[in-house]
């Protein structure tokens, strides 16, 4: 009876350290992150970041990242620009941009990740650079950019700028 | 010519104009509970009222000089103009990105543009040297 304790209290052990060390549980640092966007005419943010982040940068292929930001919380810094930005994105009907990574390789530091980035419900996969470092045990920061153009997810209102490119810089915690 | 009327007339108008729209950003930031003040403060307010104000009281002491009082007539239509005209700029004003709910920002400026020329119109009659000068 001693040996099964002592075999199982091992077995929950080995589980917790490869939880840890595999499905390292990101929490985002809700006062520090920026998505910002930048185009040809002008830049913004976008705020209300949601995120299930599953990254353990050793093991890269076992992450898993969910984000969702929301839509109606587009800033220009242009109030006449952001009531235009929002009746293009149709935020009142789809108050979510989301994105779910399929696949992410990589490794010291330099990753690459592969999902799907839903806009206005249309669905499309992109492919991006993204790095991890991490500042203590504890603490790390995800940063990363990618393009994409929004009459590919059906955002088409006239004076819509052909490319957005969006820059991460999210601070993240365990 | 009168340049002490003149420039008191600026002065007066400056700080009447000053103090309307610094009543008036609190008055809007507290109704609004917005805050704008990185781009529209107090020093941003005296700056740019005492200025209007004082280029409109140069700019009614020298032209009345030269043509009396239908140039003041004409210096009053041109500043209403001005002041309207200038409300454009606020439409097309890019806030910083951490300033939340910009479309709040154009119904704090745009009344406030028009208090220097208010301000100096309101006082016109009590300075009378374009009479002086004619």
């Amino acid at each position: 009876m001693r040996k099964f304790r002592i075999a199982a209290l091992g077995v929950v052990a080995f589980s917790a350290l490869a939880f840890n060390t595999f499905n390292t549980q990101w929490k985002v640092d809700e006062t520090n992150y920026s998505v910002k966007f930048s185009t040809a005419k002008f830049d913004g943010i976008f705020k209300g970041l949601k995120t299930n982040i599953v990254f353990d940068e050793n093991n890269p292929s076992t992450a898993r990242i969910e984000a969702s930001i929301d839509a109606e919380s587009i800033n220009t810094g242009n109030g006449l620009r952001n009531k235009h930005a929002r009746q293009g994105l149709e935020t009142s009907k789809y108050p979510q941009i989301r994105f779910v990574s399929t696949s992410v390789s990589g490794r010291a530091g330099q990753f690459e990740t592969t999902g799907k980035l839903t806009i206005k419900e249309v669905t499309k996969e992109i492919r991006f650079p993204f790095q991890f470092v991490r500042k203590r045990t504890t603490e790390g920061l995800f940063t990363g950019k990618f393009s994409i153009k929004p009459a590919d997810y059906n955002v088409k209102k006239s004076g819509t700028p052909e490319e957005f490119t969006i820059q991460l810089n999210i601070p993240v915690k365990q | 010519m009168n340049w002490k009327q003149g420039l008191m007339h600026g002065l007066l108008s400056a700080v009447t104009s000053s103090l309307a729209a610094i009543i008036y950003n609190g008055i809007y930031s507290k109704a609004f509970i917005v805050n704008f003040s990185a781009v529209l403060n107090v020093s941003g307010i005296l700056f740019s009222s005492t200025l209007g104000c004082l280029l409109m009281a140069v700019s009614y002491i020298i032209f009345t000089r030269k043509w009396g009082i239908k140039a003041a007539g004409f210096m009053n239509i041109g500043f209403v103009a001005i002041s309207f005209i200038s409300i454009l700029g606020i439409f097309n004003f890019h806030l910083p990105l951490d300033i939340e709910s910009p479309e709040l920002f154009p119904g704090l400026a745009i009344p406030m543009h028009f208090f220097p020329a208010l301000g100096f119109l309101a006082f016109t009659p009590f300075f009378s040297y374009w009479r002086v000068n004619k």
